[in-house]
C-alpha cells in the first residue's frame, strides 16, 4: 500500500494531538464530576503550560530586560505547572460560591468569563505572536527525529520515510504516565477516593466528614496542573500562542462529550480517537482547510445523536440488539 | 358514576429496577381517590406516568377511554388533567399572577406573531387572562399576593399557588403529589376544605400521599401500591382493615428522611 | 403583566426613543458648529464618529434584544450567536457582491432572503440542539460558531475568505441610497426601536409568559400545556432572525465584512451586553449594547493611544463577565433598579421589609 507511510505519519501526529485532547478531556470530566460545571477556561491552563513554560525558559517576554535569564527545562515546566495549579485554585475560589446557588447558564458564563481573561492576560504579557518552546529531550541522541523506513513489500513502491519526532512520543508516553497515575490516585489513595465520593453523592460525601469545598478545589487544582503539563509538553509541536486554549479546550471537551462527560475511561479514549479521525481526515480530498472544523462537527453529531456519548450509544445498541 | 381514567397493567422499568409491575386501577369522575404506599412503592412513577412525563414500559393508560400513555406532558395537558409537584414547582421567576396566567396557556390564545405585533385582541386576551387567572387565585385565597413574587412566598402559600396554577387549565382530573407534607395542621385543614371544594366544582381528584389520616378522611376510594404492586383497592373503611395494607406500613424498615 | 401608570408602558418608552432619535443627529452634528459661530449644515450627508458608533451601538442592540429573549427568558444559553450575524451579512453580501456570482441582487431584496435563510438554519440547528440541556446546549451553539467562522473562513470562492468581501452596496430604496452616517444612524436606531418594541410586547404576552415558564421550570411548564420543545425552536429562530437583520444591515453599512467580525469574541461580546444589561429586561438589552459598544471604541482608542494597552478587550470583556456573573446575576440594570428601589423605600417608613426579587436558580 503506498500511502502506508503517510497513513503511519498521519497516526503518529493524530495519536500525539490525541493524547493531549485525552488530558484535557479528563481535565473537564475530573472538575465536571465534582462540581457539575464544565469548565470552559479548561483550554487555558494548557495554554498557561506552554506559555509559562516558554516565559521561564526564555524570559524574554514582552520585557527585554530580563532577556538572557534562562531557566533549565525541567525546573520552568514545574515551576510553570504550579503556577497554573494557583491560577486553577483561584479559579474554583471564585467558583465557590456561585456554585452553591447559580444556575447552570451563570456558572458557563462564569468559566467563559474566567477564560477570556486569562488570554486576555496572556495577550497582554506575552504579545500575540507565537513562540518556541524547547522540546523535552533537544541533545544527542535525541537531536535528530527518528526514521522509519517501511520494507518495500509494504510499501508497493519507493516510499517516504515515516518521520516521528520524539516529542511526540514524550507526549504519548506523558499521557500514559498520567492515565496511570490518575487510576492509582482514584483507587488508591484517601484524597483521590474522597473526590470520587463528592462526584457520586456530594451530600454523602459531606456527612462521611469530607470536606467538600476543599475537594472541589482540588479538582480544579488537578485539573489546572494536569492542563499545564500538557500544554508544556505539546508546545515544542504546535508552537506556544496566547489563543491556543480555545481550540484544545473546545477538542477536549469534544472528546469529553464523545466519551461521555464524567466517564474517565471514555475520555482518554475518546480524545485519542479524536486526535487521529482528526488528523487522518487531512488526507481526504477537499477536506483538509477544514481540518479544525471536525473535530465541532463530530461535536454537534454526538450531541444530537447521543449527549451521553459513545458508551451510552453502544450501550444503546446493545440493548436493541 | 363514570371511570375518568384508567389504568391497565401499567409496567415501568428503570435499566434493571422494576418500578411499577402490572398495576391496574380505575378513577370515578367527580370522585376522590388516593394512592398511597410505602416510600419506593412506586406513587410518584405513577404519577409522572398518567402526566406524561415518561411513558409506561409495558401496559396502558386511558382518559375518557382514550388512551393517553404515550402523550408528551403538553398533550396530556390539553386532554384535560393538570398536576402539582411534590417539590413545588413554581415558577420563582415571575408573580404570583403570572404564575397562575402561565396555567391560562391552554384556554388563551396568541402566537408569536400576534404578541410581537399587537395585532388583533392580544390586549384583550391579556385582560382576560389576568382576570380569569385572579378568580384562581380568590379560589384558594391568595388573591392579595397577586403582585408578589412567586418564590417570596412561605411554603404553604406556594403550594397553594400550584393548586390554583393547575386548576387555571380547566382540568377535568387534577393530580396533587404530596400536596399535604410540610403543611401545619390548620393549613392542612384549610387544604382539606379546598379540596372539597374543588371536587364540588365538578373536577376529579387523584392524589397521592403519605399523611393516613388526610387520605382516609377525605378519599372516597382508596388505592395501596407496595414495592410497584397493588396490594388493596377500595373505599378507606375497607383498605385500612386490610391485613396486607397493615402489614406493608407496619413491616417495614425504618427508612431515614 | 403590571398595568400601571402610562409612564411604564411600551408605547410611552417608544415614543420617548423615537423622539431621541430623531433629535440626536442635529445636535450631534450641529451643536459644535453652533459653538464655533458655525452654519449648520444639511444633515442627511454628514458623516461623524459619534453617529458611527451611535449607529453600531444600535445594531449591537437589535442582536443583543434577540440573544437577551433566547438566553435572559427563555434561558438558552447560546455561546454562538455571532454565526447568525454573520450569515445575515454573508448572505446578504454574497446576493449583493459576492465573487461567485454573475448576478447580483439589490441590497433590498438581499436582506429579508437572509433573515428568512438564517431563520431556516436555526430552525434545523435548533430543533436537534435544543432538546439538550444547560451545558450541553451552551457546547452544541459554541461548536454551531465555529463551524460557520471556519467555513466563512476557508470556502473563500464563495465568501471571499480571510480577506473578506469587498463592495457591498449599500442599501437604497430607488434613488435614497443609505450612505451616510446620519443616514444610517436614522435607519438602525429606527431598526432598533422597532425590534425592542416587538421584543417588549412578546414578553408582556402569552407567549412571552411560556417562555419565561422555560426558564422558570420546564417541567411544570409542559404540565401546563406548554410545548416546551416548540417555543425553544420559535424563540432560538426570532433571536437568529434579529441577528440576521442586524448582520445585514452591518454589511451594507460598511461595504466591507470578514469573518473576523464573526468569530467567537463576538459572540462572547453579545453575551457579555446580554448579562451586563440585565438577563430580565428588555431594555436593559440597549444599555448593554451600548454600554460595550463605547466600551469596545474607548479600549480601541485607548490601545491606539498607548501601545502597552493593545488588546484589552479580553481582560475588560472577562472581568465583567465574572464580576457580574458573581455579584449581580441578575445584571446591572436590575441591580441599579433594586438599588434605587430600595432607596425610595427607605424614604418612607416601609410597612415590612421586602427582600430583593431573587435571580433565577432554575435550569
Amino acid at each position: 500500500m503506498q500511502q502506508l507511510p503517510d497513513i503511519l505519519q498521519y497516526l503518529f501526529v493524530g495519536l500525539a494531538t490525541g493524547s493531549i485532547y485525552a488530558i484535557v478531556a479528563v481535565g473537564f470530566t475530573i472538575i465536571f464530576s465534582s462540581t457539575q460545571v464544565v469548565n470552559f477556561a479548561q483550554g487555558e491552563f494548557v495554554m498557561l503550560g506552554a506559555m509559562g513554560t516558554y516565559m521561564l525558559t526564555t524570559w524574554n517576554w514582552r520585557h527585554p530586560e530580563f532577556a538572557g535569564l534562562h531557566w533549565p527545562l525541567p525546573v520552568a515546566v514545574l515551576l510553570a505547572v504550579a503556577l497554573t495549579a494557583v491560577v486553577g485554585l483561584l479559579l474554583g475560589w471564585v467558583l465557590m460560591r456561585p456554585l452553591k446557588n447559580a444556575s447552570v447558564p451563570a456558572l458557563i458564563i462564569i468559566t467563559v468569563g474566567a477564560s477570556m481573561l486569562l488570554q486576555g492576560v496572556a495577550s497582554q504579557l506575552w504579545g500575540r505572536d507565537a513562540v518556541a518552546v524547547e522540546p523535552f529531550t533537544a541533545r544527542a541522541p535525541f537531536a535528530t527525529p527518528l526514521v522509519l523506513t517501511l520494507p518495500k513489500a509494504l510499501t508497493g513502491a519507493e516510499a517516504y520515510p515515516v518521520v516521528i519526532e520524539w516529542q511526540q512520543l514524550w507526549v504519548m508516553a506523558l499521557a500514559l504516565v498520567m492515565v496511570l497515575g490518575l487510576t492509582l490516585f482514584f483507587n488508591r489513595t484517601q484524597v483521590g477516593k474522597a473526590m470520587r465520593a463528592v462526584s457520586v453523592n456530594r451530600e454523602g460525601a459531606r456527612l462521611m466528614g469530607i470536606n467538600v469545598s476543599h475537594m472541589v478545589v482540588g479538582a480544579f487544582v488537578l485539573s489546572a496542573a494536569l492542563g499545564a503539563l500538557a500544554g508544556a509538553a505539546i508546545a515544542p509541536i504546535s508552537c506556544a500562542y496566547y489563543n491556543m486554549g480555545t481550540m484544545m479546550g473546545l477538542k477536549g471537551f469534544a472528546a469529553a462529550i464523545v466519551g461521555g462527560l464524567g466517564n474517565f475511561t471514555g475520555s482518554v479514549v475518546a480524545g485519542l480517537l479524536l486526535g487521529v479521525v482528526e488528523s487522518l481526515a487531512v488526507m481526504v480530498p477537499g477536506l483538509s482547510d477544514y481540518k479544525d472544523a471536525v473535530a465541532f462537527v463530530i461535536l454537534l453529531a454526538m450531541l444530537v445523536i447521543s449527549p451521553h456519548g459513545l458508551p451510552a450509544l453502544l450501550r444503546r445498541g446493545k440493548e436493541t440488539a | 358514576m363514570s371511570i375518568l381514567l384508567e389504568a391497565g397493567n401499567v409496567r415501568k422499568v428503570f435499566g434493571g429496577l422494576v418500578a411499577v409491575d402490572g398495576i391496574s386501577f380505575t378513577v370515578q369522575a367527580e370522585q376522590i381517590t388516593a394512592l398511597i404506599g410505602p416510600n419506593g412503592a412506586g406513587k410518584t412513577t405513577m404519577l409522572n406516568m398518567i402526566s406524561g412525563v415518561f411513558p409506561p414500559t409495558d401496559g396502558w393508560i386511558r382518559l375518557h377511554g382514550t388512551p393517553i400513555h404515550r402523550l408528551p406532558p403538553h398533550r396530556v395537558a390539553a386532554r384535560g388533567i393538570a398536576r402539582t409537584f411534590q417539590n413545588v414547582e413554581l415558577f420563582a421567576n415571575m408573580t404570583v399572577l403570572e404564575n397562575v396566567m402561565v396555567g391560562r396557556h391552554l384556554r388563551s390564545r396568541g402566537n408569536l406573531f400576534t404578541a410581537a405585533t399587537r395585532l388583533g385582541s392580544t390586549t384583550r386576551e391579556e385582560r382576560r387572562t389576568a382576570n380569569d387567572a385572579l378568580t384562581y387565585l380568590e379560589m384558594v385565597g391568595l388573591a392579595e399576593m397577586a403582585h408578589e413574587d412567586a418564590g417570596d412566598l412561605p411554603f404553604g402559600r406556594q403550594r397553594l399557588l400550584e393548586i390554583a396554577r393547575a386548576l387555571a387549565t380547566e382540568p377535568s382530573l387534577l393530580l396533587l403529589d404530596e400536596a399535604a407534607s410540610g403543611l401545619s395542621t390548620r393549613e392542612k385543614r384549610d387544604l382539606v376544605e379546598l379540596i372539597f371544594r374543588i371536587r364540588q366544582s365538578g373536577v376529579t381528584i387523584f392524589l397521592v400521599d403519605h399523611d393516613m389520616d388526610l387520605v382516609m378522611d377525605i378519599s372516597d376510594h382508596v388505592i395501596v401500591l407496595d414495592h410497584g404492586e397493588k396490594i388493596a383497592e377500595g373505599p378507606p373503611a375497607e383498605v385500612q382493615r386490610n391485613e396486607q395494607v397493615i402489614a406493608a406500613y407496619l413491616g417495614e424498615e425504618p427508612v431515614s428522611g | 403583566m403590571k398595568r400601571g401608570p402610562f409612564f411604564t408602558s411600551t408605547f410611552f418608552w417608544a415614543l420617548i426613543g423615537l423622539v431621541v432619535i430623531a433629535f440626536i443627529p442635529w445636535w450631534v452634528i450641529n451643536l459644535p458648529l453652533l459653538l464655533h459661530h458655525q452654519h449648520t449644515v444639511h444633515l442627511l450627508s454628514q458623516n461623524n464618529y459619534l453617529l458611527h458608533v451611535l449607529s453600531m451601538a444600535a445594531i449591537f442592540t437589535i442582536l443583543a434584544v434577540g440573544l437577551n429573549l433566547l438566553m435572559g427568558y427563555a434561558g438558552q444559553v447560546s455561546l454562538g450567536h455571532a454565526a447568525f450575524y454573520g450569515l445575515g451579512a454573508y448572505t446578504s453580501g454574497i446576493l449583493t457582491a459576492g465573487p461567485s456570482l454573475t448576478q447580483h441582487l439589490a441590497p433590498l431584496l438581499a436582506l429579508p432572503i437572509g433573515i428568512v435563510l438564517t431563520a431556516v438554519v436555526a430552525l434545523l440547528i435548533g430543533m436537534p440542539c435544543l432538546r439538550l440541556r444547560g451545558h450541553y446546549l451552551a457546547m452544541a451553539t459554541l461548536g454551531f460558531g465555529w463551524i460557520i467562522f471556519i467555513v466563512l473562513q476557508q470556502w473563500s470562492d464563495v465568501t471571499g475568505g480571510i480577506s473578506g468581501l469587498t463592495g457591498i452596496p449599500p442599501l437604497a430604496m430607488g434613488r435614497f441610497a443609505f450612505n451616510s452616517d446620519v443616514k444610517w444612524f436614522y435607519l438602525t436606531g429606527g431598526s432598533a426601536l422597532l425590534a425592542l418594541v416587538l421584543c417588549a410586547n412578546v414578553v408582556n404576552s402569552r407567549v412571552g409568559r411560556a417562555l419565561r415558564a422555560l426558564h422558570g421550570g420546564e417541567n411544570a411548564a409542559a404540565t401546563l400545556g406548554v410545548n416546551v420543545a416548540r417555543y425553544k425552536v420559535l424563540v432560538f429562530m426570532l433571536a437568529a432572525a434579529l441577528a440576521a437583520f442586524a448582520g445585514s444591515l452591518y454589511a451594507h453599512k460598511a461595504n466591507f465584512i470578514s469573518p473576523n467580525s464573526f468569530g467567537f469574541i463576538i459572540s462572547v461580546e453579545l453575551v457579555v451586553m446580554v448579562v451586563v444589561g440585565g438577563m430580565a429586561s428588555v431594555w436593559g438589552a440597549v444599555v448593554g449594547a451600548a454600554a460595550i459598544t463605547f466600551l469596545f471604541e474607548w479600549l480601541t482608542d485607548l490601545g491606539q493611544q498607548y501601545p502597552a494597552f493593545q488588546d484589552m478587550h479580553g481582560i475588560a470583556y472577562g472581568l465583567i463577565l465574572v464580576l457580574v456573573m458573581v455579584f449581580m446575576p441578575s445584571g446591572l440594570t436590575v441591580a441599579v433598579r433594586d438599588l434605587v428601589v430600595r432607596f425610595a423605600r427607605r424614604r418612607r417608613p416601609a410597612p415590612v421589609p421586602h427582600p430583593a426579587p431573587r435571580e433565577v436558580t432554575r435550569v
